[in-house]
């Protein structure tokens, strides 16, 4: 093979994956002493955004550090495409129309009560989360009438 | 020296010093890319925790590999069972770090994979270090590459067994002696014991001396052949384990996917159908990035309506890549017989073959991840022997854009066994969400000292947070695929 072709060759070879792979080695060696690598790290969330994206861990890690399961959270973009959404862990909860969050929430410590009981099941009836309805139902009498209740996403 | 082992070398000893130290940065910053991710994994739950609870109470090893051998009716895997012990008592050793012991055993293992790939390949000429980076991305860009490390049963079975066939193959280049022998026989051994594909380093091993490589020397091979016998009269003959038979577990089939029901309701009466489409379709797989787990995903994708970019990236870098692979196994060597014959074609077809038939029952990718080892190193002889080549002006023009465009691919395949291992963690700490239910105390390890160690490793995976596949930008999905 003529020299510049070997040349050229070898770059053309070389070149693209080397370029990932110094990426990639940076990303993991910054991974390995600071904990969190240069490409795609954790990105730090609220209570409701992570029950919103169905981060399980990231809802007990919260809850296990002291986060109140019964307050409101700013939730950006995730319930409503750009837009900031305040709501309690368990209003996001029925949002994701998952049984098994609403009860993880409730487990670890937010309060299903009376007061917030008609709000939570016009939601999940709005949402047609017929599971979470279900479950209010079975704990708080479903409220007669949903008039007024609406999505705050 | 074989032929595959000596291309392109330079004349003087002296002159291996830069390649072969540009070589093995290479394989360093490939490391630590990898150590960086892999290492980011929390321990699995599933297939995991139930292992890791079963081995705490047990009085010593050796308890662990009995247990091993009797606790299933199809698998023979006693050797799980003593590394994951071995591995909780480091990290209790280590005051409580299991994290660090099991993921960290995984990452140095995953660095020694590398570094066998490294030493595997021989690099000796600069030529040679192209040939390599080249390949040390289609090592890592395989999408069977990521199954070495995503998972883990708590131990990832199918990285001792890639780990076992490479190093094999590396003691086929030795010089030999009685001391490459008894390793090869330990290493067939523990990956046998570790896991069924384990016998793949049989094959390699037998690959290798028929190719001429006499590292391990016929008396070797005939031990090992032994092994593989005594092996399989333990399995069969002593302990009575069975294979795996039609319905085992859902598996791809065509553009979609059969449950177990439904492959039994099919083929139930005539299996060898399904067999075959199975190995037929797995050694694809492993040469066209098609079907994947069985199932043609670029089909479903097209009938969708849409062909997303990771598609032809794959499809496009693996086709090129193969036909390379096949003309280089095609064409003669200066003896003038068929290159095929060397030892790194050779053992590739053999550990593919192999492979392949193991995958009778069902598909799955990590299966056949060992044969994605062997296909970047036949890759890389293939891509080095180019430089022999003598083209006119347009033609190595043309091989130019070609050969950027390959290596542009497998880059691109490359980064994006990172994002996997993203997913990977994020669904492995998912998992302990659901570890010590805090109402559900009675299905709490009873345990003392078993609780004591859940707790701990439930902590260390819940306090590192990964990033949550929802939080990743959308174009990720169109270049390395849906989760």
């Amino acid at each position: 093979m003529r020299r510049w072709m070997t040349v050229a060759l070898s770059v053309v070879l070389a070149l693209p994956p080397t370029l990932v792979l110094l990426a990639f080695a940076a990303s993991g060696t910054t991974a390995l002493t600071t904990g969190q690598p240069l490409f795609w790290p954790a990105q730090p969330v609220t209570l409701t955004e992570a029950i919103g994206m169905h981060d399980t861990a990231e809802i007990v890690r919260q809850i296990a550090l002291g986060a109140n399961p019964n307050i409101r959270y700013d939730t950006w973009d995730i319930l409503k495409r750009y837009q900031h959404v305040s709501v309690t862990p368990l209003e996001a909860a029925v949002a994701t129309r998952e049984q098994n969050l609403f009860e993880m929430i409730v487990a670890h410590g937010a309060l299903l009560t009376a007061e917030n009981a008609r709000t939570l099941h016009c939601f999940a009836v709005q949402e047609h989360a017929t599971d979470i309805a279900a479950y209010v139902a079975a704990r708080f009498p479903p409220p007669a009438s949903c008039d007024g209740v609406q999505l705050p996403w | 020296m074989p032929e595959s082992m000596s291309i392109g070398g330079p004349a003087k000893a002296g002159h291996y010093i830069g390649p072969r130290l540009a070589a093995w940065a290479l394989g360093a910053l490939t490391a630590v890319a990898l150590a960086g991710s892999v290492y980011r994994v929390p321990i699995q739950v599933s297939d995991s925790l139930e292992v890791i609870e079963r081995v705490i109470p047990m009085p010593s090893a050796t308890a662990a590999f009995v247990d091993g051998l009797h606790n299933s009716p199809t698998m023979l895997r006693p050797l799980k069972e003593v590394r994951t012990r071995l591995l909780v008592q480091a990290g209790e050793a280590l005051g409580g770090r299991y994290h660090l012991v099991f993921r960290g055993y995984h990452a140095l293992a995953g660095a020694l994979l590398v570094a066998l790939f490294v030493w595997v390949c021989r690099a000796r000429s600069w030529t040679d270090v192209a040939a390599l980076a080249a390949a040390l991305a289609i090592l890592t860009g395989m999408h069977t590459f990521v199954g070495l490390f995503r998972e883990s049963f708590p131990v990832n079975h199918y990285l001792i067994v890639a780990v076992s066939a490479l190093a094999t193959f590396a003691l086929a280049q030795s010089r030999g002696g009685w001391l490459a022998d008894l390793a090869a026989i330990m290493l067939l051994a523990n990956a046998a014991l570790s896991f069924e594909s384990g016998l793949l380093v049989w094959p390699v091993a037998v690959a290798a001396y028929a190719s001429g490589l006499r590292g391990i020397s016929g008396r070797g091979i005939v031990l090992m052949t032994v092994v593989v016998v005594l092996y399989a009269g333990l399995r069969v003959g002593y302990l009575g384990k069975t294979g795996a038979g039609v319905g085992e577990r859902g598996t791809g089939f065509g553009a979609g996917a059969l449950t177990q029901e439904e492959q039994i309701a099919r083929f139930g009466n005539h299996p060898v159908f399904l067999y075959a489409y199975n190995v037929t379709m797995t050694a694809s797989s492993v040469l066209l990035s098609q079907p994947q787990i069985g199932r043609f995903t670029v089909v479903s994708a097209w009938n969708n309506g849409s062909l997303p970019p990771v598609f032809i990236v794959q499809i496009a870098s693996s086709l090129l890549t193969t036909v390379l692979v096949a003309w280089y196994a095609f064409s003669r060597g200066p003896t003038g017989s068929r290159r095929w014959r060397e030892p790194v074609p050779l053992s590739f077809l053999a550990v593919l073959a192999v492979s392949a038939l193991m995958s009778y029952a069902y598909a799955k990718d990590e299966i056949i991840s060992t044969a994605g080892v062997f296909y970047a190193a036949a890759a890389y002889v293939a891509l080095r022997a180019l430089f022999a080549l003598r083209p006119p002006a347009w033609a190595g023009a043309l091989l130019i854009v070609v050969a950027l465009t390959v290596s542009s691919a497998w880059a691109v395949r490359s980064a994006g066994l990172h994002l996997r291992l993203r997913h990977g963690a994020f669904e492995a700490r998912a998992g302990w969400a659901y570890v010590l239910w805090p109402t559900s105390r009675a299905a709490w390890p009873k345990d003392a000292h078993t609780l004591q160690i859940v707790s701990r490793m439930r902590e260390e995976a819940l306090l590192h947070p990964t990033v949550a596949p929802a939080m990743l930008p959308k174009w990720t999905e169109l270049w390395w695929g849906e989760d």
